[in-house]
């Protein structure tokens, strides 16, 4: 009887291990890379609407949201620009994919689909950046100047009902820890040849050799408007962006969405691309996971040529 | 010694093959859920295939008036004012009014309708139907039975048109979807599919993807098509149909209504997009209230006999072309009244609150009574057939 019993729990043991050593085939990988955009795709001149007085800023702010897609090809042949391979669905099927920068909720719809996470370091510098660059101070909700950056916060912290700006989450993290917000902390770092370079992961990924990662940027773009006089220039909403979802404002005379990344944003990346948008001309092949991949995004829709560029 | 533990063994093993049967019968028991479930109807298919269709020429009555010069001096008085452009606009509204009705009639003439009821299973119940791609785009239009709205029952800013609640017993949805054949995964007559096919992308990684060509106006890519909710019809185009290439439409029985169990609909397949033929028809498919009655009459009473059209035409049984279908007694009305709401050009009692009135009135007066919750036998007597609520049951403020 003991006999049995021994054996008995010997095949449970037995049955235990095996069934631990059981391999559903999938292939997980933490994956890792950079993205750098050329010094250009951070420059704008901006044009003085009523002297015509222009200069040309280089600034961080000057990026747009970028996603990152992996996929299984990239196809020259879809568009003038490189797009991933298409289903016969159309649509591209990432097997996974992230952003440098979200749009996130910042608390006044002045920023709807014109703000992007990880692209200033203080609440002042928002305001700066939108008044004396690009000439539209920022608004509050009796459409009135906000004049100090402590008032986005107590609004967020207000609305959102938190208590710190890790929990907003429009300024970065204190990426280097030295304890106080810099540029070095920001999504994308000047690099030594002037360029900006951000980094990115994407935990848990489907990982499949040969798949290859591709990036583009939403660039932002600016229009001129009276409204309210003078003439000036004002921020035009990104086109990845979906105005009508997000998070939801409806208190008092504040009634709005905050907006948020268009869901269809990478499996159809055609449809969201406008001329201006900077993209990846060369994808990167991921044979080893344990590669970091450095995507540049160094074609121009509307500018480059497939040919010229040299895409793969 | 070891002999001895023989017996044991046997009684050990006869009550594991005793405890293995009882276990199994249970399992089954409990996977038998059927009592969740409406039973299936004798006579009233759950699922059907009616055919074959050849989408029907948009009327272009609608779209003729827009060649019209009025003459500027409408009253012919030999002077332009204000009362010639006031004339002009009615004139125009009473054209436009009789060439939609002119286009609607020309459509319903060619309308589809059918009547499908309860699987009695989990399975999903509906109809099928199928057409062959013209080279251009194909708009379908189904109307689910009846109508259905919320009572309205603001105390500041209540809609008078529909303050009186709905009989909500007595309505159903059905979901539309249509697509290449090639891709349906149901076996139409037999089982409800959907358009899905697997591939395999160039690294050999397969992934099913919805195939579905089932276009609603107004969305954005990937995103599914818009369903229109309990009672509602709704449209969709195939766009730029393939020429030669058979498509199938699916219309999936999301509710049956809990009172009879059987729901009527009512279908119509035309050439060109659905934003043509809602132009086609002046504007009516994106009314709110006045694309209830593109399709009418599609409340079939059960009593009816089989449509003689559509068995000519080789249509299952419970299917009706045009106006052969005979709809419940007084449920082309009620349509209409819910057409007229909100409406400036019909008055309060030509719309849905009057109807009601007028129906509670004549429950009233014939002695009837309403079989809301239960299968009703028909349009008079104790199990009379009624389209409005029961107003006993309106909210009261404070009310949960």
């Amino acid at each position: 009887m003991k006999a049995n019993m021994v054996r008995a729990f010997g095949w449970l043991l037995l049955g235990s291990t095996v069934s631990a050593c059981y391999s559903e085939g999938l292939n997980i990988q933490n994956l890792r890379g950079t993205v750098t955009i050329p010094r250009a795709a951070a420059t704008q001149i901006f044009r003085d609407p009523i002297t015509g007085d222009e200069r040309e800023v280089t600034d961080v702010a000057l990026i747009g949201p970028v996603y990152i897609g992996v996929y299984p090809s990239i196809d020259e042949t879809l568009a003038d620009f490189p797009l991933p391979e298409l289903g016969p669905d159309g649509a591209s099927h990432p097997y996974t994919g992230t952003t440098i920068g979200d749009f996130r909720y910042a608390c006044v719809e002045y920023f709807t689909c014109r703000l992007v996470t990880g692209r200033f370091t203080s609440y002042d510098g928002i305001l700066d950046w939108y008044r004396d660059v690009v000439g539209d101070p920022v608004v509050d909700a009796q459409d009135q100047p906000i004049q100090t950056g402590a008032f986005i916060q107590q609004t967020c912290f207000d609305l959102l009902e938190v208590t710190s700006d890790e929990e907003i989450r429009i300024l970065p993290p204190d990426r280097n820890e030295d304890g106080q917000l810099t540029a070095a902390d920001l999504d994308f770092v000047e690099d030594a040849n002037g360029d900006f370079v951000g980094e990115f992961e994407m935990l848990r990924a489907d990982f499949y050799p040969g798949m290859v990662a591709w990036a583009f940027m939403d660039k932002p773009s600016f229009f001129e408007t009276e409204v309210p006089p003078p003439l000036h220039l004002q921020h035009e909403p990104y086109n990845s962006c979906d105005a009508a979802n997000g998070y939801q404002e409806n208190t008092y005379n504040r009634q709005f969405r905050a907006g948020l990344q268009n869901a269809a944003i990478l499996n159809f990346p055609e449809f969201f691309l406008e001329d201006g948008d900077r993209l990846s001309g060369q994808a990167f092949e991921w044979t080893d996971p344990e590669a970091d991949a450095d995507l540049v995004l160094d074609f121009t829709v509307g500018v480059d040529t497939i040919d010229a560029a040299g895409a793969n | 010694m070891r002999t001895g533990h023989k017996p044991l063994l046997h009684v050990v093993g006869r009550v594991g093959v005793a405890s293995a049967v009882i276990v199994s019968s249970l399992a089954g028991c409990d996977l038998d859920q059927s009592v969740f479930f409406q039973d299936a109807i004798e006579g009233v298919p759950s699922v059907v295939d009616l055919g074959e269709f050849v989408p029907s020429p948009l009327p272009t009555d609608v779209l003729d008036l827009d060649s019209i010069d009025w003459p500027a001096d409408a009253d012919g008085n030999g002077s332009v004012n204000q009362t010639d452009e006031l004339l002009n606009d009615e004139l125009t509204r009473q054209m436009k009014e009789l060439a939609t009705n002119r286009a609607l009639g020309k459509l319903r003439a060619n309308a589809i309708y059918a009547e499908v009821g309860p699987t009695g299973t989990s399975a999903i119940g509906g109809a099928t139907f199928q057409f062959v791609g013209t080279g251009g785009s194909v708009c379908i239009w189904m109307d689910p039975e009846l109508v259905s709205w919320s009572q309205s029952v603001s105390p500041t800013d209540p809609d008078q048109d529909l303050a009186w609640p709905d009989n909500l017993f007595d309505d159903g949805d059905i979901d539309l979807d249509a697509g290449p054949a090639v891709f349906y995964t149901g076996t139409p007559g037999d089982r409800m599919g959907r358009f899905r096919a697997t591939f395999q992308d160039s690294l050999g990684v397969e992934t099913t993807v919805d195939l579905s060509a089932c276009t609603s106006p107004g969305k954005a890519p990937g995103t599914a098509p818009d369903s229109a909710g309990r009672a509602a019809p709704e449209g969709c185009s195939v766009v730029d149909t393939i020429p030669g290439r058979p498509y199938t439409v699916v219309l999936e029985s999301y509710s049956l209504p809990l009172d009879d169990k059987r729901l009527g609909m009512g279908m119509l397949i035309t050439e060109g997009s659905c934003d043509e033929f809602d132009a086609a028809l002046g504007g009516k498919a994106t009314s709110q209230y006045g694309r209830e009655c593109i399709v009418l009459g599609e409340s079939i009473d059960p009593f009816s006999e089989p449509g003689e059209a559509a068995a000519a035409a080789g249509m299952p049984e419970r299917s009706w072309l045009g106006e052969e279908r005979v709809p419940w007694t007084g449920s082309v009305e009620f349509e209409l009244s819910f057409c007229h709401n909100n409406e400036p050009s019909f008055s309060q009692r030509e719309r849905t609150y009057a109807y009601c009135e007028a129906e509670a009135d004549d429950v009233v007066e014939n002695q009837d009574a309403c079989s809301w919750f239960e299968e009703p036998t028909g349009d008079s007597g104790d199990m009379r057939r009624c389209y409005c609520g029961d107003p006993r049951q309106t909210p009261r403020s404070g009310a949960f």
